[in-house]
């Protein structure tokens, strides 16, 4: 089973009444890779914009927090920023999801205690269960092993080159 | 690291253009950005200091099409070149698949590329990274100006890895498409077979 499958099946076994409208909540790889979403679902395009910034503030915490202390527990952070009913708020990677940061990013919302809420619940319930190592497939075969210039050729053929 | 989702047939790789500041890194994925159309890229991010020099990073994300079923992504980053932002390079190599090396090729520039590279290398290193084992490319940028230093000499004073190299002038677009192409072969040679 993929990691997206993965998380989309423990995703379900969560009951929340999650907003309609307005909240999509994000599985992203700490270096930014959007692994799965759910709720209010974005185009490709979009989610990868998302997925690099979010991953970019919550690594800079990360080390500005280091830079302040390095002693407390990281397991109990959140970051959060938002007014009254749009912002985003990112859980940190727990001890056996270690590289997996869950992000919440809302508008238009008449009770964002709500979102905090799930967010608990979803910290909970990922703090019990180890999604999958995503350090895999270094010792794994090359995909592409034996590409060739063609191929690339045509990656870039809109470039003219 | 990449990420290669075989249920969608996706893979998703990471180049980051390094190299000492007003190299001509952002130059180099604004051109990318300029010349794609709007369906294989998405928006470009640029975390900018107010005179337009690069704070954080700058972001494209580029979607080529398909090699053999596989829908490729790449995720283009700059790192910031001021010396002072160290911390914010360190941090965008993390999880890097391949490296553009943009090169100042003024002369009075050469000490600074020197510094650069050491600073490449110390950081990869000190994450965990060989820099002889990541996809790397050079380019030699500013070639349009008067004052340049031989490619010859850039080579023997930068490129000790032997790495695919590229002249450029990435304000006039010429030889960015060709280094992204190089890099971007190693990386999907060097991919794995993922999750």
């Amino acid at each position: 089973m993929t990691i997206e499958n993965t998380l989309l099946e423990h995703f379900s076994k969560i009951t929340f009444d999650l907003p309609k409208k307005g909240l999509t909540v994000l599985a992203i790889s700490a270096e930014g890779q959007v692994l799965t979403q759910m709720g209010e679902l974005r185009d490709s395009k979009e989610l990868q914009s998302l997925g690099a910034l979010l991953a970019g503030v919550w690594q800079a915490s990360e080390a500005l927090k280091d830079f302040m202390s390095e002693e407390d527990s990281r397991e109990d952070l959140k970051l959060n920023f938002q007014n009254a009913h749009s912002g985003y708020l990112l859980l940190p990677p727990t001890q056996k999801n270690p590289r997996i940061v869950f992000a919440f990013v809302f508008e238009k919302q008449t009770n964002p205690g709500k979102i905090k809420h799930l967010a608990g619940k979803i910290r909970d319930h990922f703090d019990e269960i180890e999604i999958m190592n995503l350090d895999t497939g270094k010792e794994e075969e090359l995909l592409f092993k034996d590409i060739t210039e063609d191929e690339v050729d045509k990656l870039f053929s809109f470039a003219g080159i | 690291m990449s990420f290669v989702n075989h249920n969608k047939k996706e893979v998703n790789c990471k180049i980051v253009y390094y190299g000492p500041g007003l190299g001509g890194k952002t130059t180099n994925i604004q051109y990318v950005y300029k010349k794609t159309s709007g369906d294989n890229k998405g928006n470009m991010i640029k975390l900018n200091t107010e005179n337009e020099r690069t704070l954080f990073f700058d972001f494209l994300p580029l979607e080529l099409g398909e090699i053999r079923g596989y829908k490729t992504r790449f995720h283009l980053y700059t790192v910031p070149g001021q010396v002072f932002y160290e911390a914010s390079r360190k941090l965008i190599l993390r999880a890097v698949d391949g490296l553009i090396f943009v090169a100042d090729s003024q002369l009075e520039k050469m000490e600074s590329n020197i510094e650069s590279l050491e600073g490449l290398e110390k950081n990869l290193t000190e994450q965990g990274y060989d820099i002889s084992k990541i996809p790397l490319v050079f380019q030699w940028n500013k070639r349009d100006l008067p004052n340049v230093t031989p490619c010859e000499d850039l080579e023997k004073r930068l490129n000790k890895w032997g790495a695919p190299s590229f002249e450029a002038s990435a304000v006039n677009g010429d030889g960015v498409f060709e280094t992204l192409k190089e890099v971007s072969k190693l990386v999907l040679m060097n991919l794995k077979g993922g999750l």
